[in-house]
């Protein structure tokens, strides 16, 4: 009896210790797996967010740097709604001088409607920094459109106006009008003349011009006749 | 002069040369590490079965037209230098992209004075290059 019992006991220690093993070894083997899969599961914009703090400030020539910008660049490909990734990829292209890159990444990540302080200053600078390079490479020359010149210049009044807080529509030329004194009002509200009918008929009558016809009669000579002479003198032998 | 002396002097003369030898570059062996370009921000905004390899410089005009007219800056710069990328130079693709870029800078000019957006510093850098531009624009007759 006393056998069977411990039989039955250490049958049942032997399941117990059984089982416990099969516990740790499922538990460990999900550990291992979550530990190995921890990126899939992660959210891939945090994870690039993380490599771009990594490699804030790193050299141009970082391999580590590159691989970021073309994992940014699949991810915006295949997210194209991922306004941190485009944010990010903006930041570095304005940081190493690509502009052009620069402005494009932010103004994608503008335009699905994220306006943050970051992409403004990138589209600012870069902006400025690109139309300074466009010139200075001589993008200007044999360009003598007055239309596209006019339009240039305003748009540079117009930031300028923002840059030092003045109404640029001001500083521009105006026509220079000149002072007319207003009439009062005793000379605008003139009572009207009341005319006898007959003496304005006679008045136009006499206004009216002879019409201008060319005879072929010779014209008259204008000069007054003379009158004959008279002797001043004759009056003293009188 | 002793015997200890010149040698001495020979000694110095010759670590020297032996020094300014090993400093000699060979040009043979110099190595030039080309760094390459960052990667270009992607096109998606265009047509999924365009490939923009396949677009010549008059459609990329044609774009960059397209864009400025909808007021979309960027993207009329980016359509005007690839334009430029693809054939050298194009007075048109020029103009847009000019037009473009001083017209962004115009939209973002008025968060210049918020200091959360530009820095003393980042402020500087832009009126110089303001005085920059508007130096070359006025050479333009």
């Amino acid at each position: 009896m006393a056998n069977g019992q411990n039989n039955r006991q250490q049958y049942g220690r032997k399941a117990l210790t059984g089982l416990r093993a099969i516990f740790v070894s499922a538990t460990l083997m999900g550990l291992s797996l979550t530990a190995v899969h921890a990126e899939d599961g992660a959210d891939p914009t945090a994870v690039l967010t993380e490599k771009y703090n990594a490699l804030e400030g790193a050299a141009y020539e970082s391999e580590a740097l590159h691989e970021l910008v073309d994992e940014l660049n699949q991810r915006v490909h295949e997210h194209p709604e991922d306004f941190k990734a485009w944010e990010m990829l903006a930041k570095i292209y304005d940081y190493y001088g690509d502009y052009d890159y620069a402005i494009y990444a932010a103004s994608e990540a503008v335009n699905l409607g994220y306006r943050t302080d970051t992409l403004k200053r990138v589209l600012l600078s870069s902006s400025v920094s690109m139309a300074r390079d466009q010139l200075q490479s001589g993008y200007q020359e044999g360009i003598d459109d007055q239309v596209f010149l006019k339009n240039y210049q305003a748009a540079l009044s117009s930031i300028y106006g923002e840059v030092h807080t003045f109404n640029y529509d001001e500083s521009l030329p105006k026509k220079v009008r000149t002072y007319r004194p207003k009439r009062s009002s005793r000379q605008i509200r003139r009572p009207p003349r009341v005319r006898n009918r007959i003496s304005r008929a006679t008045t136009r009558k006499a206004s009216v011009k002879p019409s201008r016809t060319r005879s072929n009669s010779q014209p008259a000579s204008r000069a007054k006749p003379v009158p004959p002479r008279s002797n001043p003198f004759t009056i003293l032998g009188q | 002069m002793t015997k200890q002396s010149i040698r001495l002097v020979a000694l110095t003369l010759l670590s020297s040369v032996v020094v300014l030898t090993g400093c000699k570059s060979n040009p043979k062996h110099a190595s030039v590490v080309v760094v390459p370009d960052f990667a270009e921000p992607s096109l998606r905004y265009m047509a999924q079965d365009t490939d923009p390899n396949d677009i010549s410089a008059e459609q990329w005009v044609t774009i960059a037209q397209a864009a400025f007219a909808e007021k979309q800056y960027a993207r009329a710069l980016r359509a005007a230098n690839e334009a430029l990328r693809t054939q050298g130079d194009i007075k048109e693709a020029r103009k847009i992209a000019m037009l473009s870029t001083i017209k962004i800078t115009q939209d973002y000019s008025k968060d210049y004075h918020d200091a959360a957006v530009m820095s003393v510093e980042g402020s500087d850098d832009f009126k110089e290059d303001l005085t920059r531009v508007t130096t070359l624009i006025n050479k333009v007759k």
